[in-house]
């Protein structure tokens, strides 16, 4: 048995069978991580591998023996670089915080550590969440597992990484436009962009704050139903946070198929871009639903058209705003050259922060200025409001809507860097399910002739979670 | 709204990146340029779509009665303070002089 | 500077008054902004506790550090504060409201970003009356517009000492505040320093700020220009906005230092500006000037965005009949009223509603009297010295409302005299017993039983023969001298009226 294949689900299982214990399975990780670093193309997935992540591990040993038998307990988790936990460095893929050590942690990451779970490390991220192939992080890409020439998405890309290279169970992310989801599907793992709120964001350094959430990487569909069953749920100290309870996601039974009405958004399936392979591997996957007795029609939803351009109106803008507290005050790179305070914020932010979020910086304030009066964010705010009674609409005929998760598969490395737009449009077929605030789960249907993965997303209607996770059960068991 | 096919003019720009607090020097600005012009077709694909929505209506709302009760948590203590940032001394954080207030 | 500015009073148009300064009219324009910190248990995003001074970041927390992946959140209890001022101040408060973000960088500004309200205030449209009369004149009443009352947070304080740095304290950052901003209302410094001290007193009366000046609970920005007729055209000079003055004298004297700095610079630099130009000022108590504070040529712009984290909320109708139930009655209301019910000197009235807890002390001793006046009488002859030399507050008292009451009534009733009342009140708040205690322990009961003065009477003209002769003579001061050895004789507890009733009585049948 290589504890490295085993889910999360069945490494539980074997902790509380007492066949594994918690301290053989952080050496495992450990273990391979060290391993593939020495390789020729290692995934530098992590940016840290916590030194003390034995230590929890045995304190989680302790515990179990002393009769501890919380819902995580001793289980261990990978966690992206911009998702706070106490005592450890959370830097956004960012030279801008070096030296930063978070002092409170993420409830996301609390509620997990709460229920016994041990963080592994940190993983790697396109600086604060920008880009959608981990090349914009100041520590160097990572790679995907499944072809180390090729990235792994982003940008949460080092979390897909990890969990696709058998360095973690599970991991978390982050998304805002797609960046859980594209790298699931470029990896070959199931991703969770859950819907706005279900997660709290407290803790979680943002980057498009009405659109961020924290998102869960898996190789199972179960893993994901159990860390959510922990970590959902109202949090005080995150005011967008919803009021629910998921703990019954913690036994998912497969879904009924039978009966199922399925939407294919027609701009999205019937677009000049796509893949051809990929729109053969979608054409499957439609016709697995089929055959299981769901409906699957197209639908046209023309303002979908808009979603990439509404998508950047609003994160951008956001971005700029929230990047406004980075200044080298009060933690992180300070860099003064000595003439004064805004010197210091020139030169610290200068220095600080890449290429690629200094321009989306400008962008972002270029959006809000006094030159369109603030129009052009209300005018996304209000194509955005559209597109959410829109989207509701179908799912009020609906039980889900089903579209690829890219139009390509994963590219190599490089080839996309210098091309910010080229990059942008790997997001085409993620942002409106941000936009919208639902749920999607990509999941990984199938592979081109060349075994590179391709990722379909299942979406629900807001707070549809459980529906969707019992969907791609169902198609899980059926494998 | 700025429809001229220069995207952004000189002073346009430097004002930009003044209140990016970012130095010219460290952005690419040919790069940007095709960023900007790339923002404003996204300016113009949404002025086709946007209708009479409430903006409002994009963002979830609550009533005062669920808000917060107030009362008071401790939070950080100085020790938490001299573990995230060198220019902590004596209870200050030490910053470049600076006059009056910001606003 | 200003010698040669003579005020011809109300030639005004728009109730503006024209002064004239050499061979220039002109009007002065006013306009307000009121930062007022409320009263709240924590502070406006966070459950940091809301309260002045302390050691220095001792209390902080993620969200009013602006830490990376802190969010705020809004407290019930400071979105209530901000309704009641509002109603306090006759505005319209909002059903539905939310909050935005204003950006700039200052190292004080924890996130780059001020979180405030800009298109949707909490509260619109109100105003105050401001009384430009001396105190002892009849009121001369102006409305003074209130265009808007906002939320917003406050931010840190800077420690200015020798040397190329500042030191910051965040305590105050993230502190509740609402902004109140008045239309360009006001004509002269006085009445922008009248206007401070009427929403100080309105807002301190609520318990919606303890309007400390010292502390900075509140501080105003004075927008103020002139409108200058020159040969019968119209200009206007820049408008220079005043920031941070933390007392009435601030106020008053940097506006008029502004009249006559806006006046010299219009005669020496006819430069034009656009509309609404302005200048950002503070003012120099120690060198007496308004000193510019902006040096660069900056290019403000705070890109206002709705604040993502804070979801928008409604007011419900019942949350806000309960807000504008909570307003209860404000100073002028009081005022007018005391004068109308208790019949009180202007000059009573206003020492009496100064303060609200003593207003309401008042009052209810006055209930409780049969002799309001004599209530009024009681607090600010004695009580109030009593509380200024201990220096201790109402709520240290020994006594009660009612215990003036009860030592107002045995006077009016006639169980004790004035001379004796002094006594029972000395004794009174020292031992906290009720006045009938005292009067009965002592068995200082005044005597009003008409036979047993008779008696004592009796017994005094008896022994003074020569003053009975006197008193046949026509020297009626006799009755006085007589009536005080009767009062001696009863060691002071007879009825005074009735002795000298008596007194006369007697002498006359003799």
């Amino acid at each position: 048995m290589n504890i490295c294949d085993l889910s999360l689900v069945e490494l539980k299982t074997k902790l509380e069978s007492g066949e594994l214990t918690s301290l053989a399975i952080v050496q495992a990780y450990r273990a391979a991580w060290e391993a593939d670093n020495l390789t020729e193309k290692p995934l530098k997935g992590y940016i840290e591998f916590y030194p003390d992540a034995e230590d929890a591990a045995r304190e989680a040993d302790a515990a179990r023996a002393g009769g501890d038998r919380r819902p995580l307990l001793g289980l261990p988790f990978a966690v992206k670089d911009n998702i706070s936990i106490k005592g450890k460095s959370c830097t956004c893929g960012s030279n801008i915080l070096s030296g930063y050590i978070a002092p409170y942690s993420a409830t996301v990451t609390g509620r997990l550590m709460a229920a016994g779970a041990v963080p592994l490390g940190r993983t790697n991220m396109d600086e604060f969440a920008m880009g959608s192939s981990t090349e914009y992080s100041s520590y160097g890409p990572s790679r995907n597992p499944v072809d180390r020439n090729l990235t792994p998405g982003g940008s949460s890309g080092g979390s897909a990484a990890v969990v696709a290279g058998g360095q973690a169970p599970f991991a978390l992310g982050t998304e805002t436009g797609g960046s859980v989801r594209l790298p699931a599907s470029y990896c070959g793992i199931y991703g969770l962009k859950p819907t706005y709120g279900t997660l709290s964001r407290s803790g979680v350094v943002a980057f498009g704050s009405s659109l961020d959430q924290v998102g869960l990487f898996s190789r199972k569909v179960d893993d994901i139903g159990l860390a959510l069953s922990v970590m959902a749920g109202k949090d005080a100290h995150d005011d967008t946070s919803a009021d629910l309870d998921l703990s019954s996601l913690a036994h998912l039974e497969p879904a009924q198929i039978k009966g199922m009405k399925i939407a294919l958004p027609k701009q999205f399936v019937e677009a000049k871009g796509l893949d051809p392979e990929i729109a053969a591997i979608f054409e499957k996957a439609c016709a697995w639903f089929r055959e299981n007795g769901a409906s699957v029609e197209t639908v046209s939803i023309p303002v979908l058209e808009a979603s990439i351009g509404c998508y950047y109106v609003i994160a951008l803008s956001e971005a700029a705003s929230n990047l406004s507290r980075f200044d080298g005050i009060r933690y992180g790179l300070r860099k003064d050259p000595g003439q004064g305070y805004d010197e210091l914020y020139v030169a610290t932010r200068s220095d600080g922060f890449g290429p690629e979020v200094k321009r989306r910086i400008v962008i972002g304030n270029y959006v809000l200025s006094t030159h369109f009066s603030g129009e052009c964010y209300k005018k996304g705010m209000s194509v955005r409001a559209r597109i959410q009674k829109d989207i509701a609409e179908v799912f009020g005929s609906y039980d889900l809507l089903l579209c690829p998760t890219s139009p390509t598969v994963a590219f190599p490395l490089g080839s996309k860097v210098d091309d910010p737009l080229a990059m942008y449009l790997s997001d085409l077929y993620t942002t409106f399910v941000n936009l919208a605030r639902i749920p999607s789960l990509s999941v990984p249907m199938g592979e081109t002739k060349a075994g590179l993965p391709v990722g379909v997303q299942i979406c629900g209607a807001q707070f549809a979670e459980e529906k969707i996770l019992k969907v791609a059960k169902a198609w899980e068991v059926s494998r | 709204m700025d429809k001229n096919q220069n995207p952004i003019d000189a002073t346009t720009f430097d004002n930009l990146l003044y209140l990016s607090r970012l130095s010219p020097e460290s952005t690419n600005v040919d790069i940007l340029a095709g960023q900007v012009r790339q923002i404003v077709d996204y300016f113009e694909i949404l002025s086709r779509f946007a209708g009479d929505e409430n903006p409002y209506d994009a963002y979830p709302s609550t009533t005062v009665e669920q808000l917060r009760s107030g009362d008071v948590v401790k939070s950080l203590e100085p020790s938490d303070l001299k573990k995230i940032t060198g220019e902590y001394m004596d209870g200050y954080f030490r910053v470049p002089k600076v006059l009056g207030g910001g606003a | 500077m200003s010698d040669s500015t003579k005020s011809n009073g109300m030639n005004s148009v728009g109730g503006r008054a024209v002064h004239t300064d050499g061979d220039l009219e002109y009007e002065v324009i006013i306009g307000c902004e009121i930062h007022c910190e409320l009263l709240t248990r924590t502070k406006a995003f966070c459950s940091c506790e809301n309260r002045y001074g302390g050691l220095p970041n001792t209390r902080v927390c993620p969200v009013c550090l602006g830490l990376p992946g802190s969010m705020p959140v809004v407290s019930r209890e400071y979105v209530e504060f901000g309704a009641v001022a509002g109603y306090a101040l006759d505005c319209s408060v909002s059903s539905f409201t939310k909050f935005d973000r204003k950006h700039y960088f200052y190292p004080d500004l924890v996130k780059g970003y001020q979180i405030t309200q800009y298109d949707l205030p909490l509260c619109t449209d109100g105003h105050v009356m401001i009384n430009l009369a001396q105190s002892n004149e009849t009121p001369r009443l102006k409305k003074v517009r209130i265009e808007r009352i906002h939320l917003e947070e406050d931010v840190g304080k800077s420690l200015h000492i020798e040397g190329a740095h500042s030191y910051i304290d965040y305590n105050r950052s993230g502190v509740p505040l609402i902004e109140i901003v008045s239309k360009p209302d006001m004509s002269s410094p006085e009445e922008a320093s009248l206007f401070m001290q009427n929403i100080r007193e309105i807002l301190r009366y609520i318990g919606a700020t303890d309007g400390n000046l010292e502390e900075g609970s509140m501080r105003c920005d004075a927008n103020i220009n002139l409108k200058v007729i020159e040969n019968g055209k119209e200009f206007r000079t820049p408008i220079s906005e005043i920031k941070n003055m933390n007392s009435f004298k601030a106020i008053r004297d940097a506006c008029t230092y502004e009249i006559g700095r806006q006046l010299r610079e219009f005669r020496e630099d006819r430069q034009v500006f656009s509309q609404g130009f302005k200048v950002t000022m503070g003012w120099d108590e120690a060198k007496g000037e308004t000193i510019v504070q902006r040096t660069k040529n900056s290019f403000i712009d705070y890109r206002f965005v709705v604040e993502p984290d804070i979801k928008p909320f409604t007011l419900s109708d019942t949350f806000l009949s309960a807000a504008r139930a909570k307003v209860g009655e404000r100073p002028a209301e009081k005022r007018d009223r005391f004068r109308k019910d208790y019949g009180l000197s202007d000059f009573d009235v206003n020492t009496l509603t100064a303060d609200r807890a003593l207003a309401e002390w008042f009052e209810d001793a006055a209930k409780a009297s049969k002799d309001p006046k004599k209530a009024a009488n009681w607090v600010l002859a004695e009580l109030l010295g009593i509380l200024n030399e201990r220096n201790i507050g109402l709520a240290d008292l020994r006594i009660t409302p009612a215990h003036i009451g009860e030592l107002v009534n045995a006077v009016v009733d006639g169980a004790i005299t004035s001379r004796q009342a002094k006594d029972v009140f000395t004794e009174m708040l020292e031992s906290g017993d009720r006045p009938g205690a005292i009067i009965a322990g002592h068995g200082m009961a005044q005597v009003s039983d008409t036979s047993v003065i008779e008696g004592i009477v009796d017994a005094v003209l008896s022994e003074n023969p020569a003053a009975i002769a006197d008193f046949k003579k026509g020297k009626t001061n006799v009755v006085g001298w007589i009536t005080g050895q009767v009062m001696k004789r009863s060691k002071g507890q007879a009825n005074p009226n009735l002795a000298s009733t008596l007194v006369q009585k007697k002498l006359a049948e003799l």
